[in-house]
């Protein structure tokens, strides 16, 4: 009798998937205080649960969605111990737990758990089982969703005797699942997902054959490849099974129905997408039975080209502590190289001339009104600024000019206004006054009313102004004063 | 299966549509059934790669996530470091570097994490944990070379000290009076970095409480994945096999 037959080792790797979940209702006791009353596992199976019943579903779960869906039985547990729900606690609690279901504290790596097996001599040996629950994937619209690891849709789903790790199984199962509960739109939705498995098994199937012609060292046509392309035609004859499943269940119903039920269009859409999955899965069974003469006639043609095959590197190790112990000048060329490769490429920025005359020709902007109130402006009258010199100062020079009967010497004038004033201003209107009419602005001058004035060459200071002396003439006088004609 | 001038035309467009690194084929009916197309036709799917080879770029993945493209090498697409943050001097490009492969490192900090697949979210990071691996690896350099003599003027006049002095020499942080990280700071820069890779649709911004976390995307992932990663270690590979030679 086998000592320790495989299967054995079969169903313990299958216990030793549960030890994460097990581990959660185990270590409830840990959590703070106020949480301390919540089920862990239970509200853990609710969130497993959830989630497959979304995969492959246009509208799948997120985190928001786990704490919805939570709310319900988080409170059912907060009133069996006498607390008021909170939804502050009931968001720390569904943190929690999709921490533990990803393995936050691990920063999302796998978990790793260590057994032991026994060899065929019997010998024990420590082997680690590595495995990921509930995985953050990327949507194709928008955001991060929730999905289950294949291992934790075959261990939630009880498939106990299955191999824990197979996606095709799990996919499987989810598509039976569904078909169980008479969710034929999301039994759709999953076979358009499997079929986007197809899709991308085509592409890698493509890229592994291109690979090969560019250089078949650098493909594993040793064990890797070979073992792809069964998994793949595996892939196409299960998939052929399924699919022939739901559409002989879906042209049953659709036989059932009446024309015109709600149901019809639904179910004649579902036979088309399926009849378009199995064409597909067609294509790719062509693809594959090519795929091995590609290797032999590539071996045969690259037989003497020497090539050297490389895995994805460790980035931290390999490229980014070597470039930092380089010297700072050849560490500075190496990212300018290599930097455009981590952002990806951009659009050159361009003048778009056609895009600069539709905008320069585009209409006026029609303004909307009555959307933005205005105050009615204040109106105020033009011209009444303050001014330097006030009108009896205006009407007092005016006295003093228009009196003037003989010629008299600018510095006397000053001195004659600064004496009747006793301020600067008389004076400094005098001067401006006198210059106005010095080179008089012929638009506002008025004909035959203007002084003569002239320069006689000397020079005057008197009453805070100094300058070249001028000689201010009266319209009707005939004579102009010299220096020292006068005191 | 042939194709037409038109369908040539339609090639074109799909490769336009992996430059909109915002758009995505579920939202946009033309951009959905040309990416069907591409996976479904395999002439069509030659001609996209063929003319997106051509102006110089890679189609690295597609799929129902999008288009994701990469500049091929010396590519007017490729972006230019002044393209990417204003900066004219050349301390300021080799951190602006060393900050872009920091990030990659704190997204991908084991190979084996660059195997996954890319549909597989990567955790989200910090500006914080940037600073911390970029800082701890300067520190661990630093130690290293304790024993050796320091670096002599003319070493730092031509450019010949380490990467790493450069980095552990700025201040992580500095006080403002507004609270913002101060200008030139390597947490102001990482900041800056990752901010702008947010806006080549490589990561997205996610504000919580006080701080932001930034989580890769499909197509950040995708980059590093099927060309970053190898196209970096080549070239540093590179330099160092010059410099062994240079010294033998």
């Amino acid at each position: 009798m086998e000592r320790w037959p495989k299967e054995l080792r079969q169903r313990m790797r299958v216990v030793l998937h549960t030890l994460p979940i097990t581990d959660l209702h185990r270590n409830q006791g840990m959590a703070q205080p106020e949480l301390r009353h919540y089920d862990a596992l239970a509200l853990a199976m609710k969130v497993l649960d959830l989630i497959v019943e979304s995969m492959g579903m246009e509208q799948e779960v997120d985190r928001r969605a786990v704490v919805r869906a939570l709310g319900p039985l988080l409170s059912a547990m907060d009133m069996a111990h006498g607390l008021i729900p909170e939804e502050g606690r009931h968001l720390a609690m569904a943190e929690r737990l999709l921490d533990n279901l990803r393995n936050d504290g691990n920063h999302r790596h796998p978990f790793q758990i260590e057994y032991t097996d026994f060899d065929e001599a019997g010998v024990a040996v420590q082997r680690l089982v590595e495995f990921r629950l509930i995985e953050d994937r990327h949507h194709p619209i928008e955001g991060i969703v929730l999905r289950l690891s294949n291992e934790a849709i075959n261990l939630f789903l009880g498939a106990f005797e299955l191999d824990i790790e197979d996606a095709q199984a799990a996919a499987e199962a989810v598509v039976r699942s569904q078909l169980d509960r008479g969710k034929f739109h999301e039994a759709v939705q999953s076979a358009r997902g499997a079929l986007l498995q197809t899709l991308r098994m085509q592409e890698k199937i493509d890229g592994i054959l291109k690979q090969t012609r560019r250089d078949v060292t650098r493909v594993d046509w040793r064990e890797a490849t070979p073992r792809l392309l069964d998994e793949a035609v595996e892939h196409v004859l299960r998939r052929v099974g399924v699919e022939q499943g739901i559409l002989e269940t879906a042209q049953e119903r659709l036989k059932v129905l009446p024309t015109d039920h709600d149901q019809a269009t639904p179910l004649r859409h579902i036979i088309e997408i399926i009849q378009r999955c199995r064409l597909r899965h067609m294509e790719l069974q062509d693809q594959l039975m090519r795929a091995r003469s590609v290797f032999l006639d590539e071996q045969e043609r690259q037989a003497f080209s020497v090539l050297s095959a490389r895995a994805l590197p460790e980035l931290g190790r390999e490229v980014l502590e070597p470039l930092l112990a380089m010297p700072a000048r050849t560490a500075e060329q190496i990212v300018i190289d290599v930097s455009p490769a981590f952002s990806g490429p951009g659009a050159p920025a361009l003048l778009s001339l056609r895009g600069l005359i539709g905008w320069q020709l585009q209409p006026r902007r029609e303004i909307v009104r009555g959307e933005i109130l205005t105050d009615a402006p204040d109106l105020v009258t033009y011209g009444e600024d303050e001014a330097r010199f006030s009108k009896e100062e205006h009407a007092e020079v005016d006295a003093m000019l228009d009196g003037l009967s003989e010629p008299v010497l600018l510095s006397e004038l000053l001195a004659q206004a600064a004496s009747r004033s006793g301020t600067s201003a008389l004076p400094a209107l005098v001067a401006l006054r006198v210059l106005q009419d010095f080179a008089p602005d012929e638009e506002l001058s008025t004909p035959g009313k203007a002084l003569r004035i002239d320069p006689i060459g000397a020079w005057f200071d008197a009453a805070g102004f100094c300058g070249d002396e001028l000689s201010l003439c009266p319209p009707a006088s005939p004579s102009t004063p010299t220096e020292g004609s006068r005191p | 299966m042939i194709l037409t001038v038109p369908d040539v035309g339609l090639a074109a467009q799909l490769v336009g549509w992996g430059l909109r690194v915002n758009k995505r084929p579920a939202l946009e009916p033309g951009y959905r059934d040309l990416v069907r197309r591409y996976l479904e036709e395999p002439l069509f799917r030659e001609t996209v790669r063929e003319l997106a080879r051509g102006l110089g770029l890679i189609v690295l993945d597609v799929s129902e996530h999008g288009v994701a493209l990469g500049p091929a090498e010396g590519s007017v697409f490729a972006l230019r470091p002044s393209d990417f943050r204003k900066v004219e001097r050349a301390e300021e490009r080799l951190l602006d570097g060393l900050v872009q492969l920091g990030i990659a490192v704190t997204v991908f900090p084991r190979a084996r994490d660059l195997d996954e697949e890319a549909t597989l979210a990567r955790p989200p990071i910090s500006v914080q944990d940037v600073e911390d691996l970029l800082r701890g690896l300067c520190m661990r350099a630093h130690d290293a070379q304790k024993e050796k003599p320091d670096p002599t003027a003319s070493e730092e006049e031509q450019g010949m000290i380490e990467a790493w002095r450069i980095f552990k020499r700025r201040q992580p942080t500095a006080d403002t009076k507004d609270g913002r990280r101060a200008p030139g700071t390597t947490l102001r820069i990482i900041e800056e970095n990752l901010d702008r890779l947010c806006e080549l649709g490589c990561f997205v911004r996610n504000q919580r409480s006080d701080t932001a976390n930034y989580q890769a995307t499909w197509r950040y992932q995708v980059l590093c994945r099927e060309l970053a990663a190898s196209a970096a270690f080549v070239r540093v590979r590179r330099a160092q096999k010059n410099a062994q030679e240079g010294d033998a």
